[in-house]
Formats: C-alpha cells, structure tokens, sequence
C-alpha cells in the first residue's frame, strides 16, 4: 500500500511521464478512500492550470532604465 | 572598435536587455543579482559575438547564455549555505504527513470566482515570490520554457523523485499562500 506522500508525488510524476495502469489503478483507490489526497489532487490540477495561465504571455515584465541601459552599453565597451 | 560593431552592440542591448531581465527574474528573487547577471551574459555575448552562428534564433542564444550563469549561481550558492531543497530532505520522517493535517482544499465556489479573476494572477505572483529561489526557478523552468523533467533535474542537479518531491510541496505551498489571500 503506497502511503499519501508516495501517492502525491505520483500526481506530479503523471504530469511528466506516463503511469504504468498499475500505478494508476493505486492512485485511483487511494483517491477514493483519502479526502486530503483527493483534495490535493483537485487543487494541483488547478494550481496547474493557473500556472500555465500565468506563463503563457511569457515571464512578467522586467525593465532596465534608461540610465542603467546606458551603464550597461559602458560596461560592455569597457571589458572588451 | 569599429563603429558597426558598435552599433551592433548597442542594439543587441537596446533590443534584448529587458526580456533577459524578465527570463532572469523568473528564476531569481534579487533584482540586483537578475541585473548583474544579464550584464555578464551582455559581455560574454558581444566578446563571442563571431562564434554565434545563427542556427538559432539570437534571443535564444542569449537566453540559454543567461541560464547557465543563473545555474552556475544556483551550484555556487549551494555549497555557500543550507539550501531549502537540502535541508527539506534532512528533515525528520515525522513531518513527512504534515499536509495531512491540513484542512482540506479550496473550496468549489471560490475557485469559480477566482479562476477568472484578474486579480488572481497578481496573488499568485506575490506567492510564487514566497517559495524558495531554486523552488521559484523549477516552475519558470517547467511552466515558462516547459522543459522536460530531464532537463530540469539536470539544471537543477537533483534526482527525479526529488523533483516530484519539490512540486509536490510548492503546490501546497502555493495553495496554502492563495486560500490565505481568497479569505
């Protein structure tokens, strides 16, 4: 019998690789018997889906200023 | 210097610096390090500016330029001091169950509300900025460049099963963070 954590850690390694129906299977009853896990796994699909959300116009926005895009250009002519 | 390869330089800077910085503070929590690293990989960039042979795109080029530099301060921060990811897997066996004693999950309602909420992006944001760097870098490397986990554990120097481990515990983390904020 594969405990909560082994079960959870199995959730996100499904994301990445595909399960064995054996695997499978003992995530499915562990589902049916444990309220944290089948929690968990509800909320990690949505934590997931957020995510993807979130990284799918690329990473937020970052900008140098002005004048630190001038020392940059100095910085680059110097070292070479 | 001749001045075309002035001009290059300065363009390469006026066009590219600021996606850098953003890719650089996907993975890093201090903006200071994301600015001093994007200047390194500038530099290194225009010295080998004659070895960029345009297979690639040059925004790719300097993007996987600047993710060595972020791995190579990820492995050198390493052996300075504890890292989160080290010290988490020290720990004892006793608090292997902790999520256990969690009160369970969102709750169905608020997750339709929040689900299509501007709002939501920014809190998950200021979460994400609560994990632990190399935590926060293992999501913009799954979710932003949607590598293989091959790859990640790669970069990331950790076996496969730590990296379930790791987004196993950053999702709590994170769910713990918004049902906070969608009090």
């Amino acid at each position: 019998m594969r405990n909560c954590e082994e079960i959870s850690n199995d959730i996100e390694r499904g994301r990445y690789k595909k399960l064995s129906v054996k695997e499978l299977i003992a995530i499915k009853m562990h589902l049916l018997i444990c309220r944290p896990c089948a929690d968990y796994k509800k909320d990690s699909d949505l934590i997931d889906l957020l995510l993807q959300k979130k990284y799918e116009n690329g990473a937020p926005k970052y900008e140098f200023s002005e004048e630190e895009k001038l020392n940059l250009k100095n910085a680059c002519n110097k070292d070479i | 210097m001749s001045s075309t390869k002035n001009k290059d330089q300065t363009e390469l800077i006026e066009d590219h610096s600021d996606y850098l910085l953003s890719f650089a503070m996907s993975k890093l929590k201090d903006i200071d390090l994301a600015k001093d690293l994007v200047q390194d990989t500038l530099i290194s960039a225009i010295t080998k500016l004659d070895t960029f042979e345009h297979r690639s795109k040059l925004r790719t080029w300097l993007t996987s330029i600047l993710n060595r530099k972020i791995i190579d301060h990820w492995r050198k921060a390493e052996t300075r001091y504890t890292d989160p990811i080290s010290s988490f897997f020290d720990q004892d066996d006793s608090k292997r169950h902790w999520f256990l004693e969690k009160q369970g999950g969102f709750d169905d309602e608020t997750v339709v509300t929040k689900m299509e909420g501007a709002e939501t992006m920014v809190e998950l944001q200021d979460c994400l900025e609560t994990l632990p760097e190399k935590w926060k870098g293992i999501v913009a490397a799954k979710y932003l460049e949607e590598k293989e986990s091959e790859q990640i554990c790669n970069d990331f120097d950790i076996t496969p099963s730590n990296l379930w481990v790791i987004i196993h515990r950053t999702k709590l983390l994170l769910r713990d963070c918004l049902k906070n904020k969608w009090i």
